[in-house]
């Protein structure tokens, strides 16, 4: 049995402008093990990053508002911690990487710098030679040859640039790794050598990780369980074989699956899923989906289902 | 972090440099061994000492290389003459005890002072007045001055001799003015170009420094023939807005302030701690016509337009009421000044008619060119009331000396005089004689031959009831003929600290500072 | 490095080429006679001819413009048409009262300015933010002349507390130079506003947040520096503008600067000193601005390896 490292429980996450309340994350319920990679799956606007940024509490001021809900870190309550609290996690136990590397280093400060102030944040009493140590280590830890961490981000190419922002992450050995869509910005032979580094140093560090993605590839690449994700919750959760191989799925999954292109078979033209995600200033009640599902029965229309349970495979449908 | 320290070697170097310039800027003065007392401006003066706020920077200390009226005003302070202007506007005898004329008029013996000293602490003697008077001969600078005289001869060591080239009525007025101030022979000649930054003269006040741009600080000269004066230190202090020279008068910053600005009048008037003197000067502002080419060689027009003009308006209108109308071309206290003189007076429909005259029945266009907006504007009105319409072009002043003034490139123009002396010969011979037409100096091109023979003879007459009545005539015929419209003197004023005694307004702008103490 | 710095004060030459052959046509091609200026009304056309002569007017513009060049390249700027002085002593002489007038207008815009508009931008829509939105616009608004003329009746007059005119203390330097930041701060407010808005929303911001840095560190260490460069350009263009003499405020309060001298020579068509004066100030500029451009590099080093490859 793994050990529990994260548990959100029923998270409601809002975005409240002057115009519209965008409704993100609607009644999300998730646990992380140790030492495990979660692949979080969604098309764009499902509430990937949303449910990552609400971890580590890096909302957008004021217009970004955990509604309801409780995420809770081993024995820390995230939900309720103040801000000095999540200072001290941020960067130390829970670290996240984002999307483009491009633009994730600062342009004015070497990357040396950059590694090290992480590790002067969160060891005070940790000496400068020890620091400039471990900075090396890390460097070569992720590939990067230490002799240039005097150097600037523009002197790297984004791959480098994303193992610098690796680096960064984990740095200070954090507990849960929040990757938000890693490797969507580069090209796709620096994306397998990144990924094969993060498996690498996963298995190193025994950190667990949510791998936040909308390729499903490099979900049964990396992954050892899936969630699904759709208009603000996660309709469909288990192991790599439970959501790729069993007979039973939500009808979303089974949407996803059939609309990628398959290069053995000739198709006169994709299938896509008809219909759009829903407005999340205005979501329809009951099931979120029932408008586009090709399996929508009355009840859909009108009652939210539940999560079904089935081993270690979940669906949130009212099929089963 | 390296940011912080390179700001704070900056800051250092800031603070250094202003407690350096903070000090003004002193050009070198090699020749004055003495300790350069610094006398710094303190807004509760020591009772010795005045400052004295002046709106422009004299052009030069060399006497004999002034030009205008504010130069000639701090020169006063330096330099003597051998004939000296007292409180009361009369000439007394200076460095010279007493003069003698010829009969011609035409040469005159001065007797020289045995006991006055420069500022170096050489005795004044002959070879001085000699060479100072010959250097003014010879300078450009001073023709108006000098135009009469021919040389300066020494007779013996205690007289000396002037000859001129005419007999020239206003010649001791000239001789009192500070172009003719007694400089160092020795000074001079050690260094020409320097003397200027660095003057020795025989004056009540000796120079200390000159921080250009800023002021010009002067102590009282303790061998000075006439006894030391009361005011040990005097600092003239150059403060070209006019608002913040008030300000500072009020503030006892300076206490001294020449030539206020108009609208600083009333509340300086008011102000409990400040005293403000006025008197009649000795410019005056006219409309000119060019009399030979162009619109207004046509004589019904000009004399239209001299009915057109009503001089008690025109002072409210454009100066608040702080005018003096003037009907004759010189000033009132100029002598030759013919006393209750009219010009033509205000009359609308007189002047309709006279332009009905001329040829125009319906009015015209005039380009009016001027350096002075406000009163050509109420000018502008007067004119349009009798069908005259006129198009401001107000000029810089270096433009319209050009065009207008030396050119003679206009049809009508809004301009002024000043006399340098009080006598009517300095502000009318070059002005209105058919000798000097153009050029800068009959600007009115008109050649009359009454006047011309008016102009002479009033000139070089020794006596002064002829000289006064060919004046009388001079106004007559400047008048008669429209040749140009005297329209109003401006009045002089200065405001001082009411503790200050001996301040007087002058008619062009002399102060004296030897005549003021502290009560 | 050095190459570049080389190369820039290389180009200060055109610089003072062009500058000076547009200063000379103007003031000899434009009315006004500076011997006739020099003597007065008074003096009569031959003695104004004949001080035209000397002092070598009539010779045709081109020739003269040579014979000026000429000299400068020898560093003879010449003499001042009006009190015969060395033109270059006058000016240099007058030139530390602006620096230190235009030195301290621009620190204390700077240190009121920034950090204002830093505050303004982490405290967006705040009431901290509109107040000083609001003081900004106030402050472009109001004329210098009358904003100094109204702290000397405050300071001066009613309170007594400082001098009004003249340059001989510290404390002479006081109003002038807060007049002058006054003009130069709402700019700065605005800007630096601006721009640490820009750069707080930028990705790194979000990775310095990742890793636990606090809001102070997240400002200063990241955002500031990165702002700054747009901060930097305005400062140093406020900076020239005012070496150019901050005319208005030196006469307000009666200091001798480059300003004044300036108006004064240019009124009497003193070539020589308007032409050194120019000089002087064009120079100053430039260095200005290459001292403007060699800290952009020291801020950021992808600027640093532009200059390094050119």
């Amino acid at each position: 049995m793994s050990e529990k490292l994260l548990e959100i429980e029923n998270l409601y996450v809002e975005y409240e402008t002057d115009e519209e309340i965008v409704k993100a994350v609607n009644g999300l319920n998730l646990i992380i093990n140790k030492g495990e990679t979660l692949g979080l799956v969604g098309e764009t606007g499902a509430g990937k990053s949303t449910t990552a940024l609400s971890i580590m509490k890096l909302l957008p001021e004021k217009v970004g508002i955990i509604k309801d809900g409780s995420i809770i870190l081993g024995d820390i309550n995230i939900t309720k911690a103040s801000d000095a609290d999540m200072r001290l996690l941020r960067g130390n136990s829970i670290s996240m990487i984002f999307q483009d590397p491009m633009t994730s280093l600062n342009p004015i400060l070497t990357i040396g710098e950059q590694i090290s102030e992480v590790l002067e944040l969160h060891n005070k009493e940790m000496k400068k030679e020890d620091i400039s140590k471990r900075v090396d280590e890390i460097l070569e830890l992720v590939g990067l040859p230490k002799e240039r961490k005097a150097e600037y981000p523009h002197q790297f190419s984004g791959g480098m640039k994303q193992r610098v922002v690796i680096a960064i992450a984990l740095a200070c050995e954090p507990k849960l790794l929040l990757a938000d869509e890693p490797t969507t910005a580069l090209d796709v032979t620096i994306q397998a050598q990144v990924l094969e580094m993060m498996a690498d140093l996963k298995e190193k560090l025994n950190t667990s990780m949510i791998l936040i993605t909308h390729d499903l590839g490099v979900v049964a690449q990396t992954c050892d369980r899936v969630a699904i994700m759709y208009a603000g919750e996660i309709i469909e959760l288990g192991t790599d074989k439970d959501v790729f191989e069993s007979e039973n799925h939500h009808p979303y999954t089974t949407g996803l699956f059939g609309s990628i292109p398959d290069l053995t078979k000739a198709t006169k033209r994709l299938n896509p899923i008809d219909g759009l995600m829903p407005d999340p200033t205005d979501l329809p009640i009951g099931c979120a989906f029932h408008a586009r599902c090709p399996k929508c029965m009355d009840i859909c229309k009108k009652n939210k289902p539940k999560e079904i349970k089935k081993g270690s495979h979940m669906i949130k449908c009212h099929l089963y | 972090m390296k940011l912080k320290s390179i700001f704070c070697y900056l800051l250092i170097f800031a603070l250094v440099l202003t407690g350096c310039s903070g000090g003004g800027n002193n050009t070198s003065n090699t020749e004055l061994k003495e300790e350069t007392g610094n006398n710094e401006v303190q807004s509760d003066p020591v009772k010795d000492s005045v400052v004295f706020s002046i709106n422009a920077e004299p052009s030069t200390l060399d006497p004999q290389k002034g030009n205008d009226l504010l130069t000639f005003m701090v020169h006063c302070q330096i330099f003597d003459t051998l004939i000296r202007e007292s409180s009361d506007g009369t000439l007394v005898p200076g460095i010279a005890e007493e003069w003698k004329f010829s009969d011609d008029g035409k040469e005159i013996v001065f007797k020289l002072r045995n006991d006055v000293k420069f500022h170096n602490g050489d005795q004044m003697t002959a070879d001085d007045v000699v060479f100072s008077f010959n250097r003014a001969i010879n300078s450009t600078f001073t023709k108006r001055i000098t135009g009469s005289m021919d040389r300066m001869e020494k007779v013996d060591d205690s007289n000396v001799k002037l000859i001129l080239k005419y007999s020239y009525g206003p010649v001791l007025d000239c001789i009192a003015t500070s172009n003719l101030g007694i400089v160092s022979q020795k000074a001079v000649e050690a260094d020409e170009e320097g003397f200027a930054r660095n003057p020795v003269g025989t004056g009540a006040f000796k120079f200390v420094e000159w921080s250009n741009g800023e002021k010009i600080v002067f102590e009282s000269f303790d061998d000075y023939y006439r006894g030391e004066a009361n005011i040990k230190n005097l600092t003239f202090k150059i403060i070209s807005d006019k608002t913040s020279a008030a300000v500072a008068l009020e503030n006892g910053e300076v206490d001294v302030l020449l030539s206020p600005a108009e609208a600083d009048r009333n509340n300086l008037i008011d102000n409990e701690n400040i005293k403000y003197y006025e008197t009649e000067s000795n410019s005056f502002y006219f409309i000119s016509f060019n009399n030979e080419e162009g619109l207004f060689s046509n004589k019904l027009l000009r004399e239209a337009i001299s009915y057109a003009i009503d001089r008690e308006s025109l002072i409210i209108g454009a100066l608040e009421g702080n005018g003096a109308a003037l009907e004759s071309a010189i000033p009132t206290n100029c002598f030759g000044a013919p006393q209750n003189f009219k010009g033509n007076q205000y009359d609308v429909e007189k002047a309709k008619a006279l332009l009905a005259e001329a040829g125009y029945p319906n009015g015209l266009t005039v380009k009016l060119p001027t350096l002075y907006l406000d009163p050509t504007e109420v000018l502008q009105d007067q004119l349009r009331q009798i069908g005259i319409t006129a198009e401001i072009e107000q000029m810089e002043r270096g433009a319209w000396l050009q065009d207008v003034y030396t050119d003679n490139k206009y049809e009508i123009t809004v301009g002024s005089y000043s006399a340098l002396v009080p006598d009517a010969d300095q502000i009318t011979y070059n002005r209105y004689h058919g000798d000097f037409v153009g050029g800068g100096n009959n600007m009115v091109r008109c050649n009359i031959p009454e006047l011309n023979e008016a102009l002479d003879l009033a000139r070089t007459s020794q006596d002064p009831e002829v000289r006064k009545a060919e004046y009388t005539k001079v106004s007559e015929i400047i008048r008669d003929e429209s040749v140009l419209i005297p329209l109003y003197s401006s009045i002089n004023g200065i405001a001082a600290n009411k503790d200050l005694k001996g301040v007087q307004a002058h008619p062009v702008q002399r102060a004296y500072v030897y005549d003021y103490s502290w009560q | 490095m050095l190459k570049f710095i080389f190369k820039r004060l290389m180009m200060i030459i055109p610089v003072i080429l062009g500058i000076s052959f547009i200063i000379f046509s103007i003031m000899a091609l434009t009315p006004g006679d500076p011997a006739r200026l020099m003597l007065g009304e008074n003096a009569t056309q031959e003695d104004v001819e004949k001080l035209r002569e000397e002092m070598g007017l009539n010779d045709n513009f081109v020739v003269r413009y040579f014979n000026y060049m000429k000299d400068v390249i020898r560093g003879d700027f010449g003499i001042s048409y009006r009190n015969r002085i060395p033109v270059f002593d006058e000016v240099f002489a007058r030139f530390p009262n602006t620096l230190v007038l235009a030195f301290w207008g621009i620190s204390l815009s700077v240190m009121i300015g920034v950090p204002i508009g830093i505050i303004s931008a982490v405290k967006q829509y705040s009431i901290i933010d509109t107040v000083s939105l609001g003081v900004a616009l106030i402050l472009t608004s109001i004329p210098a002349f009358w904003l100094g003329l109204m702290l000397i009746l405050l300071f001066s007059l009613k309170l007594d507390l400082l001098p009004s005119t003249g340059v001989e203390t510290w404390k002479h330097f006081i109003l002038p130079s807060v007049t002058l930041a006054a003009g130069t701060m709402a700019t700065l407010i605005r800007m630096t506003r601006s721009t640490m808005l820009e750069v707080i929303r930028q990705d790194y911001i979000r990775t310095a947040r990742a890793k636990g840095a606090t809001e102070n560190r997240i400002i200063f260490k990241h955002a500031l520096r990165n702002a700054l460069l747009p901060v930097i350009t305005i400062i140093g263009i406020n900076f020239g503008f005012q070496l150019g003499g901050a005319m208005v405020i030196e006469t307000v309060f009666a200091m001798p600067g480059l300003g004044t001298l300036m108006i004064t020579s240019v009124r009497l068509k003193d070539t020589p000193m308007v032409m050194a004066s120019v000089l002087f100030v064009a120079i100053a500029v430039s260095l200005v601005n290459l001292l403007v451009d060699l800290l952009y590099s020291y801020i950021d080093p992808r600027i640093k390896s532009q200059y390094a490859k050119s």
